[in-house]
């Protein structure tokens, strides 16, 4: 069932980074610790250049919907509020989404159905996060908090710990190998060489990722992705609104949502990620397409172990051959399949929460009109799909796109 | 810890009492512990079983029985844990070991394991047991059967 036209009309994508913190006297002249960037800063960095992009202004856009994970990230309570105000969307309805990783399609989705509901014609999704002030241990921590306090977070299952117990029962019941976990990170980083929005821009080798030290055992640093400070904003618009501002909508024809259960031990299989697959034909649905009409994808690859079971939840390659599909190459864009995270995905472009879901139908936008990087331009996109996921699939969204 | 000397594992953080808050529902499970069982909990409305324990069924039941489970079972998945949340970090030393069991009716519990001579197996014979720590408290954990 088709649903209602939706468009995104102007596309606004900061450097994600880390911009890391600043120690300085506070007002009472102790030595405190801020973020070098504030959410303030990075909203700038990919609202405005979003709304140049839609060719109109502020009077133009009807409201907001704001993407932070973590206030404990920013610093910063009410930050939609914040975050509107700076950016002059003044006077008009805004609000906080919040799913985890999973925030910023969240913040998209929310908007769309703003719009779908015919109560708004015009509004922007904008998602930011500042994360790299806090230490690693503490950002952890932060992300950990999150699992079930009493029969999870006690026994330090930390955010990669999650990713781990999959991997190594996947490890086992199909047979996956760690030259194929590492073959995942080593394609996210050759792309995201090219992205210049990427954190990380450096090649690395199946040796280099292999090599890494243990994180979570079976994964290793490699395995897992960045931390970031980083903004993504999108001007979406109704069927009218957007063929009368825009040569170049993209269109959302399927929204694709879906959660599984809290407690990782309730899971039917840790082979997969069953709310993957719901989000994901959710969405195939909706637009009528199937697995083998995407011409480019983004998935969310915050483990490599994620990203392989992400191939296989969204049909991209057979149930249990993920490993394979990816030692293959077949994510890649010279491959046999669904190029997938030709922007360096979480990995090598990184990872601002609020901002990852947005700034994935970002690069969507650009690959369907030729505008990114050369080399990792996929040819003649027609169909584009994103997938972001909030803690291990209590959150997904699977959105397709279509020029 | 060293790949090469598993044997090790810390034990804490699983100390179950005093990182609780105590429910009266919760202190059955934890009274279960003392007394060397392990309890799980059935809806008597629609029949599901739970484990970890749930005090209320998605079905709408409010009334949940508890039967102690059999402790032995296989090992269902692990995790070598290198980093620590913060939070944790305070109180354990890294690396600790992580192991989900799953006992008869896909029942799964997740918690520290103990008594390793190697690397953790998926499907090697395991049982979760009490123990008092040395500080006087109560933790359970996973060791090879
Ligand atoms: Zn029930």
């Amino acid at each position: 069932m088709a649903i209602p036209k939706v468009a995104i009309v102007g596309i606004g994508h900061s450097k994600y980074g880390k911009r890391g913190k600043v120690i300085q006297e506070d007002i009472e002249g102790e030595k405190a610790t801020y973020p070098a960037v504030t959410l303030r800063e990075l909203a700038h960095e990919s609202y405005f250049p979003a709304l140049e992009h839609a060719g109109i202004t502020n009077d133009d856009v009807e409201g907001s919907v704001v993407g932070i994970a973590a206030e404990a990230f920013a610093g910063q309570g009410a930050g939609a509020a914040l975050v509107a105000d700076e950016v002059g969307i003044i006077g008009k309805p805004t609000m906080r989404v919040e799913t985890a990783c999973a925030t910023g399609s969240t913040a998209i989705r929310t908007a769309w159905a703003q719009i779908a509901s015919g109560q708004f014609d015009v509004i922007a999704a904008i998602g930011v996060e500042t994360m790299t002030w806090l230490s690693s241990s503490y950002a952890t921590e932060l992300m950990s908090v999150a699992g079930d306090h009493r029969w999870e977070y006690i026994y330090g299952i930390s955010f990669p710990t999650f990713y781990s117990l999959y991997a190594a029962r996947k490890m086992s019941v199909d047979g996956l190998t760690r030259e194929q976990l590492s073959s995942v990170p080593v394609k996210s980083h050759h792309y995201g060489y090219y992205n210049k929005n990427a954190q990380l821009r450096r090649q690395i080798t199946i040796e280099d990722a292999t090599g890494s030290i243990p994180i979570a055992e079976p994964l290793r640093l490699y395995d897992c992705c960045l931390i970031s400070d980083g903004s993504a904003t999108v001007i979406m618009a109704s069927e009218e609104k957007a063929k009368e501002m825009s040569s170049e909508p993209l269109w959302l024809t399927g929204i694709g949502t879906s959660s599984d259960t809290f407690r990782v031990t309730d899971r039917p299989n840790l082979t997969n990620i069953e709310g993957n697959v719901r989000a994901g034909q959710m969405a195939y649905k909706q637009s009528g397409k199937t697995a083998k009409d995407i011409d480019v994808a983004y998935v969310h690859d915050c483990f490599s172990i994620a990203e392989i079971m992400a191939y296989e939840d969204l049909g991209f390659c057979e149930r249990g051959k993920g490993g394979e599909w990816s030692a293959e190459r077949g994510a890649y864009i010279d491959g046999p399949g669904v190029p997938t995270n030709v922007d360096g995905g979480l990995k090598s472009k990184g990872h601002p929460l609020g901002a990852t879901g947005i700034g994935q139908v970002v690069d969507a936008y650009k690959q369907v009109y030729g505008t990114v990087e050369k080399p990792r331009q996929v040819p003649d996109v027609e169909v584009a799909l994103t997938h972001n996921v909030g803690q291990h699939g209590q959150f997904v969204n699977v959105f397709i796109l279509e020029p | 810890m060293s790949e090469h000397e598993m044997g090790f594992v810390v034990e804490l953080s699983s100390d179950v009492k005093n990182r609780q808050r105590m429910t009266a529902d919760f202190r059955k499970f934890i009274t279960g512990l003392e007394e060397g069982k392990f309890l799980a909990t059935k809806c008597k409305k629609c029949g599901k079983k739970f484990m970890p324990p749930r005090f209320t069924c998605p079905c709408g039941g409010t009334d949940l029985e508890w039967f102690e489970i059999n402790p032995e079972g296989t090992l269902y998945t692990w995790s070598i844990v290198h980093f620590a949340p913060e939070g944790i970090a305070k109180q354990t030393n890294v690396p600790y070991v992580l192991g989900v069991i799953e006992f008869e009716d896909e029942l799964r519990l997740a918690a520290h394991m103990k008594g390793l001579t190697s690397k953790p197996k998926v499907g090697m014979k395991v049982k979760v047991a009490p123990q008092e720590l040395e500080n006087g408290n109560l933790a359970y954990f996973i060791k090879p059967a």
